[in-house]
């Protein structure tokens, strides 16, 4: 039984642990990296042909939007000026820094309530590059990049594995947080599913009044033994793109630079699935 | 303060301490000196060893000689790097910044340089010197990307095949331009292809692709050295 010293301290490591997974989950490096080298392998052994399926549904969308107007901008001003110095002072190692920060925070509102105000883009401004933007969308599922991202997977996993990628028909998801289940599937001659899913795209940056935006991809991969149905890996990866700009700037030029960005992920996202799963050798802590 | 307390975290698991602390922390939470235990491995048992109430004494010392002062070093010297080490271009990171600096170039067909692989046996643990027995086909692959307006670039070079730890670039690059670059190695493990991760440094987004924020940075001058 644990003591009440105990118990707090598994409380303080549980809540630091929370916290920490808030910080950095995103950022965390794939499980591939971090496995012993002989799992790893033991894993890839039992590999033969690797039947590539892109799960169909359509992602999250996640887009930091731009402070609307004269309101929404005195709105966001006032939310970053109160929290930031509540949340340099929880970071700072000063004693008592955020009991500071919630002291100067009604002083730095009024101040992000001022320039938010100045600074916002008009309402109709936003609007249209929302338009723009939702268009590019349009366009992106239009230009068949899923299908063009399924295809370089499956062309590079037989180019660089040594194992045999077969492209097999999408399967269709209607619960986006279900995972598909194999069981039941018969994938003739195909001993591994290598599936795919596009979790989130949109667009992610530093929050602030009119904010610097990369356009990002979010996406789920597993590795699937289909004789048990057992995952064998399962890998979150990331793309982000190549520039950085406003949301009027993306949208500018009818979102092309956006669509872009999109395409140019393809090959890097392809190119990273292959090798960490099924190429990369996990090196011991030096 | 959560910094404080996972800067260190990461520093360990990727690089393990500089020198004296490396030793005192293994000590710390390995009092029996066993051998085939490696605490970077375990950060569970690390953290918990933190939380103990019967070393409450130690706490202290853990806190103060453990977690904070290897924050201040590792803001200060402490350069994590994943992958191959390179030596040149050789990356700078200043106080606290999680990303390298864009470290200047001699010339604008500079030789990069990076640490050979397989590693030396020192660096080795056995399952490694087990492996790297079977090695084969040994290669190694540079990239380099134009930086652009935002975090990441455009690839502007690439070799593979590359036979030797370093490589002098076949064409001239732009004069002060920004660029990033890392580099893999390629080999054959019991005749099946592998590559090790692209190098990169400072806070490593290893699951992210490449190019990305942590690649490695270098600038080449205004106009070329003679």
């Amino acid at each position: 039984m644990l003591s009440q010293n105990g118990r707090h301290s598994h409380l303080r490591f549980l809540f630091l642990w929370v916290v920490l997974w808030g910080f950095f989950g995103c950022s965390s490096a794939p499980n591939i990296y971090t496995m012993p080298p002989r799992e790893v392998e033991n894993i890839r052994a039992g590999l033969g042909t690797v039947g590539v399926i892109l799960v169909t549904h359509p992602p999250k969308t996640e887009v930091l939007m731009p402070a609307k107007g004269f309101w929404g901008g005195v709105k966001r001003g006032v939310a970053v000026g109160a929290t930031l110095p509540i949340m340099v002072g929880f970071v700072s190692p000063i004693p008592g820094g955020t009991l500071l920060g919630a002291v100067v925070a009604p002083f730095t509102a009024v101040f992000g309530a001022v320039y938010g105000a100045a600074k916002a883009a008009p309402v109709r401004e936003v609007e249209d590059a929302e338009m723009a933007l939702q268009n590019a969308a349009g366009e992106l599922r239009q230009l068949g990049l899923a299908r063009e991202f399924f295809e370089e997977v499956v062309g590079l996993g037989n180019d660089r594995t040594g194992l045999v990628f077969v492209a097999l028909p999408d399967m269709e998801c209607k619960d986006p947080d279900k995972d598909v289940s194999y069981h039941r599937a018969d994938f003739q001659g195909i001993d591994t599913i290598l599936e795919l899913k596009t979790q989130k795209v949109g667009l992610r940056g530093d929050s602030g009044i009119d904010p610097k935006t990369d356009t990002f991809m979010q996406m789920r991969v597993r590795l699937i033994r289909v004789e048990g149905d057992l995952v064998l890996m399962e890998e979150t990866f990331y793309c982000m793109s190549e520039e950085e700009k406003t949301f009027k700037e993306w949208a500018s030029g009818e979102g092309q630079s956006f669509v872009d960005e999109f395409r140019s992920c393809v090959p890097e996202m392809a190119e990273k699935i292959v090798d960490d799963l099924f190429l990369v050798y996990p090196l011991s802590f030096r | 303060m959560i910094f404080s307390w996972f800067i260190p975290y990461l520093f360990v698991r990727n690089e393990g301490l500089p020198g004296n602390y490396q030793n005192s922390f293994e000590r710390h939470l390995n009092p029996m000196g066993n051998s085939q235990w490696n605490p970077y491995r375990e950060p569970g048992r690390l953290l918990r060893h933190c939380f103990t109430k019967r070393q409450t004494g130690m706490i202290h010392r853990s806190w103060i000689s453990v977690l904070l002062v290897p924050v201040l070093l590792a803001g200060c010297t402490g350069t994590p790097i994943v992958g191959l080490h390179p030596e040149y271009p050789p990356v700078k990171i200043k106080t606290f910044s999680l990303y390298g600096e864009y470290v200047e170039v001699g010339s604008l067909q500079p030789t990069f340089r990076w640490q050979p692989f397989p590693f030396p046996l020192e660096e080795r643990t056995v399952e490694d010197s087990a492996s790297y027995g079977k090695i084969e086909n040994l290669t190694y692959e540079i990239r380099i990307w134009k930086t652009t307006a935002g975090r990441s670039g455009k690839l502007v070079y690439v070799r593979r095949g590359l036979i030797e730890a370093y490589h002098r670039l076949e064409t001239p690059l732009e004069p002060g331009t920004r660029y990033l670059w890392s580099v893999r190695a390629h080999f054959s493990l019991d005749g099946r292809p592998r590559t090790i991760e692209w190098t990169m440094a400072g806070y490593p987004l290893r699951n992210e692709a490449v190019p990305n924020e942590s690649c490695l940075r270098f600038q080449t001058p205004q106009m070329q050295v003679q």
